[in-house]
């Protein structure tokens, strides 16, 4: 398939000229008149060692971010100083690339790109031996089985829709299968790659609406700042292999070739939709949305009728390639992703206060400065929206403006942290796709608000504020911001050698698709590793004091083979509120599980014990109810 | 190439090198197809099928994406094209796979190098001019030291942090467990790095072992249950090297984990409570 972007007026790929009609880089850059020699592509250069030390200091910023990780492991105390002096340096040099003039695009692309490839590198050196976190086990499972299966479709307990949206399996297996690289080295490197693409995805969507190297590169560096994108977006995922081919959709949608509705846009985007649509059911559901959304604000701002045609087109198109793929193959996309739906328009609807969903609202965990960072950045951005929409509005071309108008959804996704119970999730998850339509509102309103006076001190501190804002409110948490310490039940940090090497010997002692009761990560790494059965609802057996009948009848029950006893649960709080994925105390605990409480299993004499490394106990509870 | 005929002798070195590399890329496409065919048969034979078999995926993904950026970058930025010629790699690799499910044997290695192998043949179709880098704007030397500093100072930062994960992980302390179900074997596995010495204790309905057991380094020591005899038993571990008279690790083995017949008769409701989870 090939896609040529020619130029004309209207849409995506104006001719350059029009430059001279956006009043934000004059502003901006005083008297001096914009030409391409200032910002674009072949701009001139002034300062020839200006990108040098910018693209030094991003790198070491990361160097610096990942020997934190190192020290961290080795409990020296200034890990924590040095992990944050690395992300500072990392993110305030590039950001002093992307707010300069006369800087040519390939620099800015190279920024984003090491910024990217920084973030990705970052993740793996925070977990560089195996998967932790609990969603990448998942999609390891569901790769296993197709390694194991060769066949598509393989039903899987601990995510049934993973399956179902099988492209991140398929590709990181072909890698496993050809290559022979294993299968963590592949999903890393391909979750990278995807990294570093959808960066330049992102800024040549923006430099193709505004045509300004200065806005696109500062407007793709906040969208490499959202909560998910400093490590969830680079995990083993599925939605960081889908992102780039939701910003490549749009990006075709838009592109406007100034004659006549452009089907070869058309087509791109519609397998961009279709990549979306076998790769990740929200980012799918979300691409079809927005294109959705984005053609009445397009007639609205009297855009070209063809532009509308084509997000209209593509938009039904891929509701087509999505309705058939969830009614032939993807049966349960519907009750993964209609439950949230329904619980956010509930949770809006009634302004917060009807929802059936457990509240669990986890004790606060950060800093009262990183809470206060958080609570400032959104005035913050909030008012640079505002500025950028107003300034974009005055440039009158339709497509930037439609865009700046859908960056009014920043304050639907802000609605949605403060009524829904599990706000902070979904809103983290929404920002992802949101921040795209704000990034060019915002960083037209920074540069606006900021002006050539100011130089670029001031863009620069403020960017910096929401730099932070999005590095403290997004994962890891701030418990586990740095590795090195076991905390149960906390995601990546409740991944320790005992678990791990648990949950190998029970793939190979104890069978597979075992019933094994457990705590919430141990229950990851069984599900994930083990291919086992992960019961998650268990806790009432564990809280209980002693073995009673009731007991035993609802160990049958949830059929129970196994069980595991981990000992931090009598020494730790759950940091995250809950011991286990359906915890019937969540957020109540006052206190560890007493162990004497724990010790009850050991002491039934229709129960074994079968594994045993001081902190794990595995016991065997098939004797108890005839299992 | 014309355009950059007066920038010189190096210069122009420097498009012909590049039109070379360029050029060569649909002939790499059409020797990966060849090489994945020759490897196709002789993956049989072991470690020298898997080789040809990973260098022709490899450079099928290589040539493929890299003819792709070729042909995108007539209309396209460089980076753009790159970036868009990856998707597509992606994308072909992703509906390419998926359709090897259909074929006889299912995903395996063969099929999904076969069908992926059409988008390399595919490529080679296109003809199009090479990319060109301004070859008057190399790199200076300098900036090639520094960035070969950085590259070199992050993938030791990588390697540092591969080894003290691996440091980390390593769970410090003894382990017992048995081997397999119904237990027959016991194990007890040193995870303390240097010498230890454990007395084991079993004991059975009628009869008990006590063992001593020396284990050097990260190793795992094993002791048969069969001369037990039947029913349940008791496991207990103590650290030869610790003053303490209790045990450091202790199992208790019913006789059905042992595998004899279940005495318990407590039955399940008719459907167990759903417990999966969602990610």
């Amino acid at each position: 398939m090939v896609v040529a972007d020619s130029t004309a007026p209207g849409g995506i790929g104006q001719s350059g000229a029009v430059l001279s009609g956006i009043e934000l880089p004059q502003r901006w850059l005083g008297p001096q008149p914009i030409d391409r020699e200032v910002d674009g592509p072949s701009a001139r250069l002034v300062d020839p060692r200006m990108p040098r030390r910018s693209l030094v200091g991003t790198a070491a910023g990361f160097i610096l971010v990942m020997a934190s990780f190192v020290m961290a492991r080795s409990g020296m105390p200034l890990a924590s100083a040095v992990f944050w002096t690395g992300q500072t340096l990392a993110y305030i040099s590039a950001l002093a690339l992307l707010v300069s003039a006369h800087v040519p695009d390939g620099f800015r692309v190279g920024v984003i790109m090491l910024v990217a490839a920084g973030q990705s590198m970052t993740a793996y050196a925070y977990r560089p031996v195996v998967f932790k976190f609990p969603d990448e086990l998942q999609h390891w499972r569901t790769a296993q089985d197709l390694l194991t299966t060769k066949q598509l479709f393989t039903p899987s307990p601990t995510l049934p829709v993973s399956p179902q949206f099988p492209a991140l399996e398929v590709v990181s297996t072909f890698l496993v299968e050809t290559v022979h690289l294993p299968l963590f080295v592949a999903g890393a490197l391909l979750v990278s790659l995807c990294h570093v693409i959808l960066a330049i995805c992102v800024y040549s969507f923006y430099d193709r609406v505004t045509e300004s190297g200065l806005v696109s590169g500062l407007a793709t560096l906040l969208f490499s700042t959202t909560p998910h994108a400093f490590t969830f977006n680079s995990l083993y995922v599925y939605g960081a292999m889908a992102l780039p081919f939701f910003v490549m959709a749009l990006r075709y949608a838009l592109t406007d070739n100034g004659r006549a509705v452009s089907w070869r846009h058309v087509t791109a985007g519609l397998a961009c939709v279709a990549m979306s649509v076998v790769t990740h059911p929200l980012t799918a559901l979300i691409s079809i949305g927005f294109l959705a959304l984005l053609t009445p604000a397009l007639l609205l701002l009297r855009a070209p009728g063809r532009i509308a045609v084509q997000c209209v087109v593509t938009s039904l198109g891929g509701a087509t390639l999505a309705a058939a793929w969830v009614g032939l193959v993807a049966r349960d996309a519907m009750t993964y992703l209609g439950p949230p739906i329904l619980d956010v328009l509930t949770g809006l609807v009634s302004f917060g206060g009807a929802s059936e969903e457990t509240v669990r609202a986890a004790p606060p965990t950060s800093s009262t400065l990183e809470r206060a960072i958080v609570a400032g950045s959104v005035p913050v951005v909030a008012l640079l929206i505002a500025v950028g929409l107003w300034q974009v509005l005055r440039w009158r071309r339709p497509v930037p403006s439609a865009i700046s108008l859908t960056a009014l959804l920043y304050f639907a996704v802000l609605g949605v942290r403060v009524l829904d119970p599990r706000g902070a999730e979904m809103a983290t998850r929404g920002l992802t796709y949101v921040v795209l339509f704000t990034g060019i509102p915002v960083a037209v309103g920074l540069l606006h608000l900021c002006g050539p006076r100011l130089g670029r001190l001031l863009p620069v501190a403020i960017s910096t504020i929401l730099v932070a804002g999005g590095l403290v409110s997004g994962w890891p948490a701030a418990w586990e911001r740095l590795p090195g310490t076991v905390r149960i039940a906390g995601f990546e940090s409740g991944v320790d050698g005992g678990n791990l090497a648990l949950s190998q010997w029970a793939r190979t002692a104890i069978g597979q698709d075992r019933r094994v009761a457990c705590d919430m990560m141990t229950c990851s790494l069984i599900g994930g590793y083990s291919h086992q059965l992960p019961v998650e609802d268990a806790g009432d057996v564990y809280y209980a004091p002693t073995i009673t009948p009731e007991v035993v009848q609802r160990v049958a029950d949830l059929n129970i083979h196994f069980l595991v006893v981990n000992q931090l649960m009598s020494e730790q709080l759950p940091i995250t509120g809950w011991y286990f994925g359906r915890d019937p105390l969540a957020d109540q605990h006052a206190r560890p599980v007493d162990q004497r409480v724990l010790a009850k299993f050991a002491a039934d004499p229709r129960i074994s014990l079968v594994y045993d490394d001081g902190q794990y106990q595995v016991y065997d509870m098939r004797g108890l109810w005839n299992g | 190439m014309a355009r950059y005929a007066r920038s010189g002798t190096s210069a122009r070195r420097s498009v012909a090198r590049q039109s070379v590399i360029s050029n060569a890329l649909p002939v790499v496409a059409l020797g990966s197809v060849v090489l994945a065919l020759i490897a196709i048969p002789v993956q049989s034979f072991g470690s020298v099928g898997d080789v040809l078999g990973a260098v022709a995926a490899l450079a099928m993904l290589a040539s493929s994406w890299g003819c792709l950026a070729r042909h995108l970058g007539r209309t396209n930025a460089v980076w753009e094209a790159v970036a868009v010629a990856g998707l597509m790699v992606m994308g072909w690799v992703t509906f390419a796979n998926m359709m090897a499910a259909a074929l006889p044997g299912g995903m395996t290695g063969t099929n999904r190098l076969l069908l992926t192998a059409l988008l390399p043949l595919g490529c080679i179709l296109l003809r199009d001019p090479p990319f060109l880098f301004d070859p008057t704007k190399r790199p200076s030397r300098a900036a090639l030291v520094t960035a070969m500093t950085c590259v070199s100072l992050g993938i030791s930062a990588l390697l540092f942090n591969v080894i003290s994960e691996r440091v980390w992980l390593r769970h410090d302390g003894p382990a017992l467990f048995v081997s397999e179900l119904p237990a027959r074997t016991l194990v007890v596995a040193n995870r303390t790095g240097g010498e230890a010495r454990y007395r084991v204790l079993v004991e059975g309905a009628t009869r008990r072992i006590d063992q001593t057991v020396t284990l050097q380094g990260w190793n795992e020591g094993t002791l048969n249950l069969e001369p037990l005899g039947p029913g349940g038993a008791v496991v207990q571990v103590f650290d030869l090297d610790e003053s303490s008279s209790e045990p450091v690790l202790r199992l208790s083995l019913t006789s059905r984990t042992r595998g004899e017949a279940p005495t318990s008769a407590v039955t399940p409701s008719p459907s167990p409570s759903p417990s999966l989870s969602g990610g």
